[in-house]
């Protein structure tokens, strides 16, 4: 992994930056670097945090809860609410695209099998013209 | 300087009643700690909070991209496999981290420049590096930012008895009791005391007890 993988995108850390801060507000170069160090620093910290809290109960798989149970063990209660509420809205629109996409596939099933019967009867139809040209033409 | 002192606000979005989503039920919201919070700047920095509980944040807009988090995640060796939503959720808690770090820096060179009485508006690595000193959560970041040694910490230390004591007091526990017998010392509350205080308490505490 190059070193550019290895951190955060620098543009999107001094997009948030200047987010925040006036319009007449100036950032260092080395100031927006160091942020970036410290975020990719704060995303092992809370990683391996849950890391163990799966290590611990057998899994192998590092979900939202753990993450949310990380930020809360480490001190960071604010954080940790704040990504609770992220995480119940997440799960929530999950659910819902996935009712969507289960309606819109049933509703899809029900589409294709008008289709197909409407091809069919149009290639049946054509076959009659077909058949019929031929015969008059014979005649 | 009043301009920018002036400016400190606007930034800060004041969330309506109506916008607030009702909070789930294992995610209870508490009040928010006053110790987390630098003292001198804490309306600034409770708006934030407030602003952050309250946001209806748009789960499918991310601040980050996710496979670059994903990556960052996987290079430790012991995490295996990551589901969807935890890459969703580091983004998120970044976007929360940059934002707080960056308004407390800010905040540190507005302070800054009242004193020396000059304009500044440029936010530098000193500026974070005082940002992360001013608060204990932030001692995780003592790899990437040296502490300052001239910013003293802003959150208050808890006594042993529950009152809170001046910012950047350190309690230290005496070794030895009034009668010169070894005690064993009380269960830390918040941060273990400085090296050094516990053994000059038991040096001098040990030296009258050896007089008498």
């Amino acid at each position: 992994m190059t070193d550019e993988d290895r951190l955060l995108p620098i543009a999107n850390v001094g997009r948030l930056m200047k987010q925040i801060l006036p319009s007449n507000a100036k950032i260092s170069k080395e100031a927006k670097q160091t942020v970036q160090e410290c975020a990719t620093e704060f995303i092992s910290f809370v990683t391996c945090e849950a890391s163990e809290k799966c290590h611990r109960e057998n899994r192998k798989t590092v979900n939202g809860d753990d993450i949310w149970w990380a930020l809360s063990t480490l001190g960071l209660d604010n954080y940790a609410d704040a990504v609770g509420r992220h995480l119940h809205k997440y799960r929530e629109a999950e659910r819902e695209r996935t009712e969507h996409n289960k309606g819109s596939n049933d509703s899809g099933n029900e589409k294709e099998t008008n289709t197909r019967s409407d091809v069919q009867n149009q290639s049946t139809k054509f076959i009659r013209v077909v058949e019929k040209g031929s015969s008059s033409s014979a005649r | 300087m009043e301009e920018n002192n002036g400016n400190n606000n606007h930034y800060l979005p004041q969330p309506s009643s109506s916008q607030l989503p009702p909070p789930p039920l294992y995610y209870q919201s508490m009040p928010l700690p006053s110790y987390s919070l630098p003292l001198p700047y804490s309306p600034q920095m409770r708006n934030y909070w407030i602003a952050q509980m309250g946001n209806a944040t748009d789960v499918k807009h991310h601040a980050f991209p996710l496979t670059r988090i994903k990556k960052i995640m996987k290079s430790n060796p012991e995490v295996n496999m990551v589901t969807a939503e935890a890459p969703v959720l580091i983004s998120k808690a970044c976007e929360m981290l940059i934002l707080d770090l960056t308004m407390r820096s800010w905040l540190h060179t507005v302070e800054g420049g009242r004193q020396t009485l000059k304009r500044s508006d440029t936010l530098t690595r000193s500026d974070i590096s005082a940002a992360t000193t001013r608060s204990f959560k932030f001692t995780f970041l003592g790899d990437v930012v040296p502490r300052d040694p001239s910013v003293v910490t802003d959150d208050p230390v808890l006594h042993p008895d529950g009152e809170v004591l001046p910012p950047g007091t350190v309690i230290g526990y005496p070794v030895f009791d009034c009668n010169g017998v070894y005690a064993s010392p009380p269960q830390m509350q918040e941060w273990p005391a400085v090296p050094g205080d516990g053994e000059e308490a038991a040096g001098e505490i040990g030296g009258s007890s050896g007089g008498n």
